[in-house]
């Protein structure tokens, strides 16, 4: 996956001038801005991957829309991107932007799964173990899964915190075969 | 599937459902972006080590072998239609390892430790990793004690040691398989009291089957077991319709579980069966995983592939217990071709090989051994002093009679030295035939060459050899055993013991009859 190492790099860039000039939360704000707009507009997108269109034309696309919105540093960014071609790319490097942005601050995304929804005191209670684990702030985001049979799972980035019914099933189900083995 | 009894459901749901409320796993996933011929690149993972175990979905295991920038190659050691694109793959934070232990005797097993032999479960102590750094130059001793193969030709003039790495070359069907599986038997004499008594330590069998047809391992299995040789011997089988990745890691298991024992202060035998299956599927396996081929298709490290796999083979020094690995790898050539890459590649790394000739086998020379162009670069050191003194004029009197043989055909026209040189020769050859499955004891071996190279069957016609061979050992059983107890206990043949051997053999041939 190429488009992963040159959307990191672009994020850095901006990531870095946002913290040295200390204007961080407007940035990010801008970024949120630009992610969201790119990703439920269809038409916006398909302009800005397009091969067709010259550059100055989406300049004069992203300018129209963006600029009485945004901050000089994020109007200038976008002219960059674009006059380096890489536009195509810029839905990704605003993902980025929001993974240093939260690796930053400390903050972390928790989506938890369970069976049955959880009242606040026990999402609050998770929060808080996660955050003593993690040591960062935790936001959270519920889904029902039915699947997970009782408990929950919480995943963090690529770490999974399981205490699901499921999961104790599964070790069961594993130590049974332990005598046999048809290796799949 | 073993039997499970009812009260072992209920306690460990009982057991498990105590357990319940205290029990958070926690484990770094990723998700598979690509999977297919056995390979599969997975996203997420950071901290994923190089060559750990990971686990897919429906108890399917893989292997991490490629780190690169934002996704992982991992090779899985099952189907790989029980992985889907999205699924999710979870660290089990340990670099790829099998179960050791005493308990893996007698069983046959996968590389990854699982039994398929139906005798259920195998309890073991200890996890060791499948690879593993060789050890050092200071860890080692030089090779001293011999190996007894049972096979008269190799014993007496291509002598293993314990530690030595011997490879075991040729062509197809030319019984490679059944020099080692004679190995094997001829070690059930070292489990046996009287080799106690005598100073000899066990030695402990694996046999690692790569790429090999299940029936042909069935068959193997059945025929250590008949000759009561399953008892101290582990048979870890990758056969042919496993995955590449499993028959990959094969032979490193194999010296995992050799390694237990050497480092126990113990002896094993380890063959690899066969290590040219072993480069094809590592070859196909990088290519998988887009590795640059080189040649012969082969990846640029097929060297190191091996050589890391034998250099853990060795022979501990007295500080650290004295155990040893032996290996016999055995390497299949194509019509004879020994300069191809990989069995140049593999005659590089090991003490020496064993080289079978078909034209050999067929003309009726069973083992086959080509002992012109066979060597072992220990020796003598891998021998005992008996065998030291007649086995020395063995192979010179077998040099001169292979120089002379193209002269065999003019047998009436040639010289009375040539004649001779060419009866004893054909006769020592006729003596080191020997049959399958029917290792030879030290002892019996050096009283039959002795004979030999004496020259006492120059008068017995060559289709009576072997039955006189036979005869002989039996009649110096019964009538002088103490020859064969001096051999055995003191190792050496003593003066008297030769002057003895001498009066009997002179004592048979009076009495012994020609075949009609």
């Amino acid at each position: 996956m190429i488009d992963t190492k040159v959307s990191l790099r672009y994020a850095c860039s901006i990531f870095q001038l946002a913290v040295e000039e200390n204007k961080l939360t407007a940035i990010a704000a801008d970024i949120d801005l630009i992610n969201g707009a790119i990703k439920s507009h269809k038409e916006l997108r398909s302009v800005i991957i397009s091969p067709i269109f010259r550059p100055e034309v989406k300049l004069a696309v992203l300018d129209k829309i963006f600029s009485s919105k945004i901050s000089i540093e994020t109007q200038n960014f976008i002219k960059l991107v674009v006059r380096k071609s890489r536009e195509a790319l810029l839905e990704s490097i605003c993902d980025k932007f929001v993974v240093l942005k939260n690796e930053h601050l400390g903050i972390a995304n928790a989506e938890i799964k369970s069976a049955y929804s959880l009242s606040d005191v026990q999402l609050n209670e998770i929060k808080e173990k996660l955050s003593a684990i993690l040591n960062k702030k935790i936001n959270v985001s519920v889904k029902i899964d039915k699947e997970v049979i009782g408990g929950f799972i919480a995943r963090v980035d690529d770490t999974i915190y399981d205490a699901s019914v499921k999961h104790q099933l599964d070790v069961l189900r594993k130590q049974f075969y332990k005598g046999n083995s048809a290796l799949n | 599937m073993a039997e499970v009894r009812p009260d072992e459901i209920s306690a460990i749901l009982r057991q498990q459902i105590s357990g319940f409320e205290n029990e958070v796993d926690i484990y770094d996933v990723g998700t598979v972006l690509q999977v297919g011929d056995g390979i599969a690149r997975v996203y997420g993972l950071k901290n994923v080590m190089a060559s750990e175990l990971v686990e897919f979905p429906n108890d399917v295991f893989g292997m991490v072998l490629n780190l690169e920038e934002d996704s992982i190659g991992c090779v899985l050691f099952g189907e790989s239609k029980l992985v889907k694109e999205g699924d999710t793959v979870k660290r089990t934070k340990r670099v790829t390892s099998m179960p050791v232990g005493e308990a893996m005797l007698g069983r046959v097993i996968t590389p990854l430790g699982l039994p398929i032999d139906g005798k259920g479960d195998i309890k073991t102590s200890a996890y060791l990793p499948v690879e593993r750094k060789a050890l050092g130059i200071i860890q080692r001793q030089p090779v001293k004690e011999p190996l007894q193969t049972g096979i008269a030709a190799v014993d007496s003039m291509i002598p293993i040691g314990r530690g030595q790495r011997e490879l075991i070359i040729g062509d197809r069907q030319t019984g490679k398989t059944a020099v080692a599986i004679d190995a094997i038997i001829s070690q059930k004499f070292t489990h046996s009291e009287a080799s106690k008594a005598l100073g000899i330590n066990p030695v402990y069998c694996i046999y690692v089957a790569i790429g090999q047809k299940s029936s042909t391992v069935a068959q193997v299995v059945a025929k250590l077991e008949e000759n009561g040789a399953m008892e101290y011997t582990t048979v870890i089988a990758a056969s042919a319709s496993e995955p590449a990745p499993l028959q990959y890691i094969a032979p490193y298991s194999g010296a995992t579980l050799g390694e237990f024992f050497r480092d126990s202060g113990k002896h094993a035998l380890v063959i690899y069966d066969d290590l040219s299956k072993h480069a094809a599927s590592y070859r196909e396996l990088s290519l998988l995983l887009r590795r640059p081929p080189g040649r012969e298709a082969y990846p640029g490290d097929v060297f190191y592939l091996h050589s890391r796999l034998l250099e853990r083979a060795s022979k501990l020094s007295e500080e650290l217990g004295g155990g040893s690995l032996t290996a016999l790898p055995i390497i299949e050539t194509q019509q004879g071709d020994v300069s191809a890459y990989i069995p140049t590649n593999v005659i590089s790394i090991t003490d020496g090989q064993i080289y079978l000739e078909s034209n050999l086998f067929n003309s009726g020379v069973r083992p086959a051994i080509n002992i012109g162009i066979s060597v072992s670069r220990v020796g003598g050191n891998a021998q005992i002093k008996a065998m030291k003194k007649v086995a020395g004029s063995l192979k010179l009197d077998l040099a001169q009679f292979r120089a002379l043989e193209s002269f065999s055909k003019f047998s009436s026209d040639l010289d009375k030295a040539t004649q001779m040189t060419l009866a004893k020769g054909a006769r020592l050859v006729e003596l080191l035939k020997q049959g399958q499955y029917a290792p030879v004891p030290v002892e019996k071996q050096v009283v039959s060459i002795f004979c030999g190279v004496n020259s006492y069957l120059d008068d017995i016609e060559l289709r009576d050899v072997k039955r006189f061979e036979k005869e002989f050992l039996e009649f110096i059983e019964v009538k002088y055993n103490e020859i064969y107890v001096s051999i055995r206990e003191t190792k050496d043949l003593k003066d008297e013991i030769v002057a003895k051997l001498r009066s009997a053999v002179e004592e048979f041939l009076k009495s012994f009859k020609k075949s009609a």
